[in-house]
């Protein structure tokens, strides 16, 4: 039996938008608004869209009603739609324009740990003296850091000091699924992953995951289905230009900046595990846009599973992972069940009555 | 101030003053601009080298808008980050309005390198907040 066109129910779901329209209740929240008060929320949509912009991240979210998982939905689907002009020259992190940048594996690290914008070390408390309305930010109330001007500093990376002191793997050391045969990345919107993937797939598809399902597989090696328990060799959030081919001039320039949040973990530390065969330490590599913190921790954390030759547990399962991390894909497959289903179901429905018949000694009840 | 300078400082300048100037231009009627490639929104994709395999990847694309036109014989080209019509389109008419030695080019190089400071400051500022979050570790006796 092939599908059946039906028709109906069009006032019914002109309605069913209006009721929707009929709860926003409050008065409307304005763009801006949302980008300035809901950051963190911008930065997750725009890195699960798989597209950094931020206004367009912000209508999105009160196109939503505040459902994340969906408002990426609209943004990826936005994107969709717009021509690709190019891609970017290569950026290098260690030219970023430092916000913060911390780590867990030294106390002393060249240029300090620097806190930046952060609520990690404050109480985790509901403030009911913020109820009703948030006040207004002073934009003048610079002295109130005790803040003097000086020069912008660039900051050596952690990981740079660990190779200088012969302490990590070499790159591409014994990765064999390694980028150095193929001459471009991997463009996981051009072309389907195919597995084993190569690890620019696996980075790409990774950035765009959905940030809940990385923490939970992440999670999931931490408690120990999987033996990857890293030390944060450090943590940064901050500023990288993006960077293009002058079409007139052909050299490279400048056209804006981007905010990431990288994470490098070395793949050892508390309870743990991987020291490699020449005794050196190895890297995960995390890499989100905005500041997305636990995306970036978790996406190092994966990558590190993800390495395994023979994977026993579901985070060191390239497939497993890197197909259940999409958060658009995974909310359009389980969300589709509320589609009508009425013909499939009736022929498991006829299949049930047919068997139970047959059981019975009797034909048909229709 | 040379070409790349100048494309670098168009894409971050502020687009209320940029198109307050296009638009000076545009109502120059000896002046005529003829658009080569309308304002159109686009995405760049972001590429990466990862520090921990020196690996290259696309992390994900940048929503920009560019666009191009002629100014006499001279063309002018802008890109600007985010969806903005209008300041792409600003952006190039003032590109191509100091390459063909327009009289407003001495005012529009003014615009930019004052703009320059003000960025430069703005990051300083921002510098200066986040460096007293530096954290002094007081070791215990």
């Amino acid at each position: 039996m092939g599908y059946v066109l039906v028709k109906g129910g069009s006032e019914a779901i002109k309605n069913a938008g209006k009721l929707v329209d009929s709860l926003r209740s409050a008065p409307p929240v304005e763009v801006p608004q949302i980008r300035g008060r809901l950051r963190l929320s911008v930065d997750q949509v725009m890195g699960e869209g798989g597209l950094y912009a931020p206004e367009l991240a912000a209508l999105a979210i009160r196109q939503s009603d505040g459902d994340l998982v969906a408002a990426s939905f609209l943004i990826r689907a936005y994107r969709s739609t717009l021509p690709r002009i190019g891609y970017s020259e290569i950026s290098d992190t260690g030219d970023m324009f430092v916000l913060r940048r911390i780590s867990s594996a030294f106390k002393e690290i060249p240029g300090g740990q620097i806190l930046g914008p952060s609520i990690d070390y404050t109480e985790h408390l509901l403030d009911f003296g913020g109820m009703g309305v948030m006040g207004d930010t002073d934009a003048d109330a610079d002295q109130e850091f005790g803040a003097e001007k000086s020069d912008i500093p660039k900051f050596k990376k952690v990981s740079d000091l660990l190779r200088d002191n012969g302490l990590l793997e070499d790159a591409f050391a014994d990765d064999e699924t390694s980028d150095d045969a193929r001459d471009e990345p991997y463009d996981i919107t051009r072309e389907s992953i195919k597995f084993p993937a190569p690890r620019s797939a696996r980075l790409q598809t990774l950035a765009r995951g959905e940030t809940g399902a990385m923490l939970a597989l992440a999670y999931s090696s931490l408690r120990g289905y999987g033996s990857v328990h890293p030390t944060i060799a450090e943590l940064r959030v901050g500023h990288v230009s993006l960077c293009i081919k002058h079409p007139y001039t052909g050299n490279d320039v400048s056209v804006g900046d981007v905010q990431v949040t990288e994470c490098e973990g070395i793949l050892s530390g508390v309870g743990a595990t991987e020291i490699t065969v020449n005794n050196r330490f190895s890297l995960g590599y995390g890499l989100v846009f905005g500041q997305n913190e636990k995306k970036a921790i978790s996406m190092s954390i994966l990558d590190g599973t993800m390495r395994v030759s023979e994977p026993k547990t579901p985070a060191e399962d390239q497939e497993f992972v890197l197909y259940h991390i999409d958060g658009i894909d995974a909310m359009g497959f389980v969300e589709h069940l509320k589609l009508p289903h009425y013909v499939t179901f009736q022929s498991s429905l006829d299949r049930i009555r047919a068997v139970r018949s047959e059981g019975a000694g009797e034909v048909s009840d229709d | 101030m040379n070409r790349d300078k100048r494309f670098e400082l168009i894409a971050r300048a502020n687009s209320e003053r940029i198109c307050e100037i296009a638009e000076r231009i545009l109502a120059d009627t000896a002046t005529a601009v003829e658009v080569i490639k309308k304002p159109v929104g686009g995405m760049i994709m972001m590429r990466f080298r990862d520090t921990a395999e020196k690996c290259v990847f696309n992390l994900g694309e940048v929503m920009v808008t560019e666009a191009e036109v002629r100014i006499d014989s001279e063309l002018g080209y802008a890109m600007i980050m985010g969806r903005d019509p209008e300041t792409a389109l600003a952006g190039a008419i003032l590109d191509a309005a100091v390459e063909s030695g327009h009289t407003l080019a001495p005012e529009i190089v003014d615009l930019l390198r004052s703009e320059e400071v003000r960025i430069k400051e703005e990051l300083q500022k921002t510098w200066a907040k986040v460096a007293t979050t530096k954290v002094d570790f007081e070791v215990m006796a």
